[in-house]
This record gives structure tokens, sequence and C-alpha cells, in this order.
């Protein structure tokens, strides 16, 4: 018995005891709950003010959205205190990625506050969380729901993509408006020596992002490989 | 006795090899790259017990894993490989030149400029500088590499950062509105920083000392006479943390933000690897000093 509990142990290389598992619990459901809230208060306006809801969704769940988004940071502090297993730098790639989006592009830029394209981004955001926090609800505690599991290797494929467009149109389109405003932009001489011009940084961030998004959905292709092909998995068994 | 020898991925057989009774897994390694597959030269093999099992040591014997004739043996191809000294060269040497580069003020940066850097700029240039032909010459001369390779995808991966990081911090000190900091900044920078350097350089030797040549030994590492090493006492890595306190006297030598943030992206992957070793330590030797830290004293 106590062997069996250390190899576990070992196997899953991190210390999810109780209270570890509680909060994990915790913290995706609350996220889960975050983002669902999200969806639910899009779509019921855009059911009762039509295409009007796409141009005002900012207003209405931006700052749930920042919330969400500014807590999500926690994912990178998890696998640095060994809460999760894995290397926090990608988990803080992504999550860095989606802050500028956020942070930078559209709080910052009342212009593309009221454009579509932000409706989109955050249905697309807030689906592809309804469907990850539950699947790790499952993860910590070893079960398997298959419409879940199904979900998590599945929905990615048309939902990676566009919220990249989206990251992409935003970016891009706030470029001129960062060049003309100068916002965020720092310029020599300070007596920190620091500079810091947005647009040039806008047009390194569309790079790692087509870079970025290609390695992620790489990425995901492969575990949906090993996770969902009936092959593979017989094979393990074996 | 004949092995089996199978691919790791998808278990497919790779052909028999003959060994003798005293062979070691890197007898394995030599037989697969001569008889089996010449392109898996023997650094490019990781062997195993089973697909997914531990990567079995070179220097262990097959008699001691318990293999018999007729056991199956899994080899990994780790992809193509290169030295360690090879990338260190190549990722040391491009700050250097990179910096030097970028010290004279290139039209490609800065456009047509006139002026030259000022006094700070210039003994940032020679701190910069003397830094990296220091690892370079340390690299030639000094490190004993207990590994002979790793994947060549990470030479790319070392070069990236430490050249692009070079072009970044440069580029704001020797701009040609970089504002100096006032001489106590300065001056407190720059004996911080040269003291750091001596450290370093202390520990490096110290370490190569500790492992007699041509052998792969693992010795606990204790101050010798030099007081730089006394750090010793209090961390399992002082190397990484005069490396860290260089940079950041670096950073209050030149006061400019870009130079912390590589302090800092260097502190976050010494720690790393600092704990690493640190944890190694503590499982190799049952009488590791307790009172160490990994990397920051009495902290982490």
């Amino acid at each position: 018995m106590m062997k069996t509990e250390q190899l576990q142990k070992k196997e899953s290389g991190s210390r999810k005891d109780g209270y570890v598992r509680i909060y994990l619990t915790c913290y995706n459901l609350f996220q889960f709950l975050g983002y669902f809230y999200v969806i639910g208060v899009m779509l019921s306006r855009y059911a009762k003010f039509g295409n009007e809801s796409l141009s005002n969704v900012y207003e209405n769940v931006g700052s749930t959205m920042k919330l969400l988004q500014l807590l999500q940071f926690l994912e990178v502090v998890h696998p640095i205190l060994g809460f999760t297993r894995g290397d926090a730098l990608i988990p803080f790639v992504q999550i860095f990625g989606r802050m500028v989006v956020l942070f930078m592009n559209i709080d910052v830029e009342p212009r593309i506050q009221t454009q579509p394209v932000v409706f989109f981004l955050f249905f697309v955001w807030s689906l592809i969380e309804t469907v990850r926090y539950p699947f790790y609800i499952t993860q910590i505690h070893k079960k398997e729901v298959f419409l879940i599991k199904w979900l998590r290797y599945n929905l990615w494929i048309p939902l990676y993509p566009s919220g990249f467009l989206c990251e992409y149109l935003i970016i891009a389109h706030n470029i001129p408006h960062f060049e003309h405003s100068k916002r965020l932009t720092v310029s020599l001489p300070n007596s920190w020596n620091f500079a810091f011009h947005m647009p040039t940084f806008s047009r390194v961030h569309i790079f790692v992002l087509v870079c970025a998004g290609l390695f992620l959905m790489k990425h995901m292709y492969a575990l949906r490989k090993a996770k969902l092909n009936p092959k593979v998995e017989s094979k393990k068994l074996k | 006795m004949e092995i089996e020898i199978l691919s790791a991925s998808g278990s497919k057989p790779l052909g028999k090899i003959q060994l003798k009774e005293d062979a070691t897994v890197q007898d394995v390694k030599d037989k697969i790259y001569r008889n089996l597959k010449k392109s898996l030269y023997p650094d490019r093999q990781a062997v195993k017990l089973e697909a997914k099992g531990k990567t079995l040591k070179d220097e262990e014997s097959l008699k001691s894993l318990n293999v018999q004739n007729g056991a199956k043996l899994y080899v990994k191809d780790l992809g193509p490989q290169i030295s360690w000294k090879n990338v260190f060269l190549a990722e040391y040497a491009g700050p250097l030149f990179v910096y030097l580069w970028v010290y004279q003020r290139p039209w490609l940066v800065y456009g047509s400029q006139s002026s030259s850097p000022g006094t700070v700029a210039s003994v940032a240039a020679i701190c910069w500088s003397g830094h990296y032909a220091k690892r370079l010459l340390e690299t030639l001369f000094v490190h004993r590499f207990s590994h002979g390779t790793m994947p060549l995808r990470n030479l790319f991966r070392n070069c990236g950062y430490y050249w692009l990081f070079t072009l970044y911090v440069a580029y704001h000190i020797n701009h040609p509105l970089y504002t100096p900091p006032s001489d106590t900044w300065f001056y407190v920078g720059l004996t911080g920083f040269v003291l750091c350097e001596l450290g370093n350089l202390s520990i490096h030797i110290l370490l190569k000392n500790l492992r007699p040549p041509g052998t792969k030994v693992r010795r606990i590492p204790v101050p010798d006479g030099n007081p730089f090493s006394s750090l010793f006492n209090f961390v399992s890595c002082p190397n990484y943390t005069y490396e860290f306190g260089s940079w950041l006297f670096f950073t209050i030598m030149t006061k400019c933000a870009p130079a912390g943030l590589f302090a800092a992206a260097g502190f976050y992957q010494m720690a790393v690897w600092a704990i690493g070793k640190h944890r190694n330590y503590k499982k190799e030797f049952p009488d590791y000093p307790k009172g160490r830290k990994a990397i920051l004293p009495f902290i982490l």
C-alpha cells in the first residue's frame, strides 16, 4: 500500500496533497464560473439588443475579463510552487500575451473597444476557458468525462485560429493609433535609461503571435492524437 | 551474449548485437552505431530498459542492470547533437561582438551620428566585453564538461537569448540620449561588478580543481584558501550568486533598466539550475552541509 502511494507520488511528480487539490479545484471552478458568466452576459445581451450589443461589450464585461485575466497569472505561479506539473514558461508566454492584448491594446484604446472584433475575441477566449477549466478539474480528481475531454481536444481546432486572428486584427488595427498618439511609448532621455516604442513592440508581438500560435496548435494536435486515438490508447494499456 | 535492440518510439526492432559479458551501456551504444545504424552516433543515443523508461548511464554495466542473453534494450534518437563547448563559444562570442558593434554607434542602429559614447558607456563596454571574454577563456581553458553534447536546437535558443539581450541592453547604454547616473551609483556599481567577476572566476577555478582531469568524479565543493570561495559556506552554487551580482551591479553602474531585465531573466534561469544542482548534491551526499541554500544565502 505504502509503496503504491509512493509510486503514485513519484509518477505525478508534484505534491497534490489535500489542501492543494481543494485550492486548485476552487481556483478552476471560480475561473470557469467567471468565463461562463461572461458568455451568459454576452449571449443574453445579443439576444436582447442584437448587433447593437457587439459595440458595447467592453463596457459590459470588460472589467470582469480584466479581473479573470489578472487571476490567470496564478497559473504561472502554480508550476513554480509545484502545485501543477510542467514548466512555468509556456503559461507565462500565453498569459502575458493575452494580458498585452487586453490591457495594452484594448483597455487603453477606446477606439478599438467598440469594434465587433472585441466581441468575437471575448467570445472565443471565454469558450476556450469554459472547456479548459472543467477539464482541469476532472484531471485534478483523476476522473475522465468523455464529453469534456472530447471538447478539450477538438474545440481548439476552430477556436484557437479564430482567437489568434482576432488578436492579430486588434494589434494591427492599433498600430497607427499608437504611432499617432504616442500612448505607452517611453522615449529617452530619462534617468532609468529605458526606452519603449509601442508600435515596434506591437510588430514584434505580431511576429511572436504567429510563431507561438503555430507552436501551440502543433502541440494541441499532438496531444489530440495521443489522447483521442483509440489505437494509441489500447497500445498503452498493453 | 546477444541483445535485441528496439527503437523507443514505436518499438520497431533494429537488430541484434553481440556483446561481452562485462559490457557497459557505452559498449551497447558503440555497437549500435557500428553494426546497426550509422546515423546514430553514441552521443545521439539514449538507451533504456523499457520504451518509456529512464535513460541508462554510460558507465552502468549490463550485469548490474540484470540484462542477460536474449534480453531487449530500447534506443531513443536524441536528434543531432553539438558539443557543450561549441555552444558556449557561440553563445558568448555573440555578446562580445554585438556589444562592441553597437558601442561604435552604427548607422544601422542609431542613424547618422557624430558623437561618441561618454565615460560611463565606455566603462560599461569594457565591463561587458571583459565579462564575455572571460567566459570564452574559461570555456577554453577552465571548464571541464561532464556531459559531452546537447541537442543542436539548443544552440539557436541559447544564441538567440544572449545575442538579442545584448543588442537590447547595448542599444540603451550606447544611445546618444543616454543619461549617466551620479558618481556614487557609478563607483558602487563598478566596484561591485569587479568583485563579483573575481568571485565568479575563483569559483570556476575551484570547481575545475574539484574534478580530476579525464574523470566524472563528483565531490562536495568546500571553500579553499581563496576568500571569495567562502560563499560556499552559504550556497551550493556561488558562481551563479556572483554572476547575478555582476549584472545587478552593472545595472547600478549604468542605471539602465534594460540591464536590470537582463539580470532578472538571468537570475530566474540560474535559480532554476541552482535548485536542481542543490537537490542533486543533497541526494548524492548524505553528509551534505545543512546550512547551505541553492543560490541566495539564507533565502533561496
